[in-house]
């Protein structure tokens, strides 16, 4: 039986009629030349770096400030949950279909972990990219994150595998690396049969995803087959402090302090949890054999340090690593492709090099 | 007309005087702000009364880094900051007047929620609470132990400990055990077998100590509860941290703090007035006086038995 095609499922998406509004007001900026945008825009935030914001993000900042209730953290689980995918359908990319958009079922250890596999275009893949969406380990889904594995599908012509982990706090730490890690031995298993090479099977994720990659990317280390890459967008890699980043961005750079904090005390089924090198890849003594790395990180985002840090740890530990510092990004850039130009273009360079990354891989 | 107060001495509370002044008008950079609460501090009876050493006096000297009010003009170059933004002022110097000129950089912008009070008795014991407990490097799932709770600053990083996912064990008077529940600490009272109450209450160990009381007693519990006496600080009884080898921020600290530490108070005020206004920090104001009854506040602030904040009211 064929499973039912996603891509229908997200066109009809039922927004609110605000939600439409905006979705309309926010594309329309994109269509606004950069140039008219910086004068129209006088107050851009800048950071201690020197950095600026992009003109389009302090204006779609500035709407989404105002709005109530955007913070989903104040919000009910299921409203919170809808709201993610509402946001993500007005401020991501649409497309066309795709060649081929199947919904699977894996084996995972406490029953079916759903997920969905992408392909743009017929043909051979150059590879596979296992995909974990951010959200916090809380919210999220393959809808919320439709826009941008597509995005990498199309850009780096490889299959990616979305997939839907369980969530906190039915199901805290580690619920979720362990469906993780399900989807991987599943990948591995399926690849030959889906014409890839299984040495060319990269991790990638962002935010709460990007961590799980990272976990993942080193639980692996010992495996006769092992990730080739790990591209991890704006990760959580140290959920037990709070770095400089979180205390100059702690409010009204679309992720908040408060959001993290919420995240945390759902996913963390104790606070001790959060030294576990496995809740905060950051703390692992040894990072050495990871797979090789791009770090994409903020510069308005409060898990910007840890993102930086985590990848000096991988530069010390000899792991080839490539920081990408988006300046005048915010958290969660990918999902806004839309609507921002920069936004796009970052996303742009990650999928160009998560493409290399696996090409260059024995 | 301002009015502000200053003393020409050091000496007792009585040395207070308040006086009327021209309007200050801000410089470049500056900020003229109409104060409607000020934030007092024990540093400020400690210089005054001679106690902290402090340079000689020439003129006339103000008093008060904390305060809360209202942007009433704004100098040269501040485009940041517009006539009738309310803002929350710390580590700045003469707060104890009507109007006061700072530097743009001293302001941060008011959440809603806070009122001015709350805003101006954020300042010092937070900015010390913060960064002690970065300095300390306290992370979620930590057992910190803060010794003198229920102060300024000890009310700030149990609070701010706790809000981060430590557990957190402090010492108070038993008067003042159920203000430390309802912060979200375990209390112990201290004194004879405070160590043996407090490692019964952690059995596992203790991974961080704050101390905020400077008793010998906290001081020797605080080296006793760590592996490395560097997971725990002071910031009341500095000139002792070498001999201890324990850490020390201002309060008498043999060395100055870093431009790191330095930054982290500066960080301290808008994530903490945010919190405020997310309804996860308390501030308690239990005493307030007019502006005119400085000389009172200052005479409370000194016998030290106020749990809560002083403000004075212009």
């Amino acid at each position: 039986m064929a499973p039912a095609c996603w891509h229908d499922a997200v066109n009809a998406l039922r927004l609110s009629l605000p939600e439409k509004a905006e979705r309309l007001v926010v594309r329309g900026l994109a269509k606004v030349p950069p140039r008219v945008l910086e004068k129209v825009v006088v107050r851009r935030a800048v950071n201690r770096d020197g950095e600026r914001i992009a003109p389009e993000i302090a204006l779609a900042l500035g709407a989404l400030n105002r709005l109530p209730g955007s913070d989903f953290s104040t919000q009910p689980l299921d409203r919170a949950r809808h709201q993610i995918e509402a946001e993500a359908a007005v401020f991501g990319a649409t497309y066309p279909p795709f060649h081929l958009e199947e919904d699977l079922e894996l084996p995972g250890p406490a029953g079916p972990v759903p997920a969905t596999r992408y392909r743009f275009r017929a043909g051979e893949p150059a590879g596979l990219v296992v995909y974990f969406h951010g959200g916090g380990w809380v919210l999220g889904s393959r809808r919320s994150t439709d826009s941008a594995v597509r995005f990498l599908a199309q850009h780096t012509g490889c299959d990616v595998l979305s997939v839907d982990y369980r969530l906190a706090p039915e199901h805290p730490f580690p619920a979720a690396l362990d469906d993780a890690r399900a989807a991987w031995d599943f990948a591995v298993a399926q690849a030959p049969g889906w014409g890839i090479d299984p040495t060319r099977i990269a991790l990638a994720g962002d935010s709460a995803g990007g961590n799980i990659s990272a976990v993942l990317s080193l639980d692996l280390r010992t495996e006769d087959v092992r990730p080739c890459f790990q591209l991890l967008f704006f990760p959580v890699t140290d959920l037990s402090r709070k770095s400089a980043s979180y205390a100059e961005f702690h409010d009204g750079f679309f992720l908040t302090e408060g959001q993290m904090d919420w995240y945390a005390e759902r996913y963390l089924p104790s606070p001790d949890a959060a030294t576990d090198p496995r809740a905060s890849p950051l703390l692992a003594p040894d990072l050495t054999g990871a797979p090789p790395a791009y770090v994409a990180v903020a510069g308005f985002d409060p898990l910007r340090d840890e993102g930086l840090a985590y990848a000096e740890r991988l530069r010390e530990a000899g792991v080839p690593v490539e920081v990408a510092r988006e300046g005048d990004l915010i958290h969660a850039f990918i999902n806004i492709t839309a609507v921002s130009r920069s936004a796009y273009d970052a996303t742009m360079r990650a999928a160009v090099a998560l493409r290399r990354g696996i090409a260059g891989a024995e | 007309m301002a009015r502000v107060v200053q003393y020409a001495e050091t000496g007792p509370a009585e040395v207070l005087e308040v006086v009327e002044v021209p309007d200050p008008d801000p410089g470049a950079g500056e900020v003229l702000v109409e104060v409607r609460a000020v934030g007092v501090n024990p540093i400020e009876w400690k210089v005054r009364s001679g106690l902290r050493p402090s340079p000689p006096i020439t003129e006339p000297r103000r008093l008060g880094s904390d305060g809360a009010g209202v942007v009433a003009a704004v100098g040269e170059g501040v485009d940041d900051w517009a006539v009738g933004d309310e803002v929350i002022v710390s580590g700045a110097s003469g707060t104890y007047a009507t109007h006061v000129v700072v530097p743009r950089q001293n302001l941060t912008a008011k959440p809603a929620a806070l009122d001015f009070e709350q805003a101006a008795a954020l300042g010092i014991p937070v900015a010390t609470a913060h960064q002690a407990l970065a300095s300390l490097d306290v992370r979620r799932g930590h057992v910190l132990v803060v010794h003198g709770g229920s102060g300024g600053v000890g009310q700030a990083a149990v609070q701010l400990a706790h809000h981060l996912g430590a557990r957190v064990i402090a010492t108070a008077s038993p008067a003042n055990h159920d203000r430390l529940r309802e912060l979200g600490a375990e209390p112990v009272a201290y004194g004879e077998g405070l160590l043996e109450r407090i490692r019964a209450l952690a059995p596992a160990g203790v991974d961080r100590v704050l101390d905020a009381a400077g008793t010998d007693e906290a001081l020797a519990a605080s080296v006793a509860l760590v592996d490395d006496p560097q997971h725990a600080g002071t910031i009341v009884m500095g000139a002792k941290a070498p001999d201890l080898g324990i850490q020390a921020w201002s309060g008498g600290a043999p060395w100055p703090l870093t431009p790191e530490q330095l930054r982290l108070r500066e960080d301290a005020i808008p994530v903490v007035a945010d919190l405020v206004a997310r309804g996860v920090f308390e501030v308690e104001v239990s005493r307030r006086f007019p502006l005119d009854e400085v000389v009172a506040a200052a005479k409370e602030s000194e016998a030290g038995h106020t749990r809560g904040k002083i403000v004075l009211l212009p």
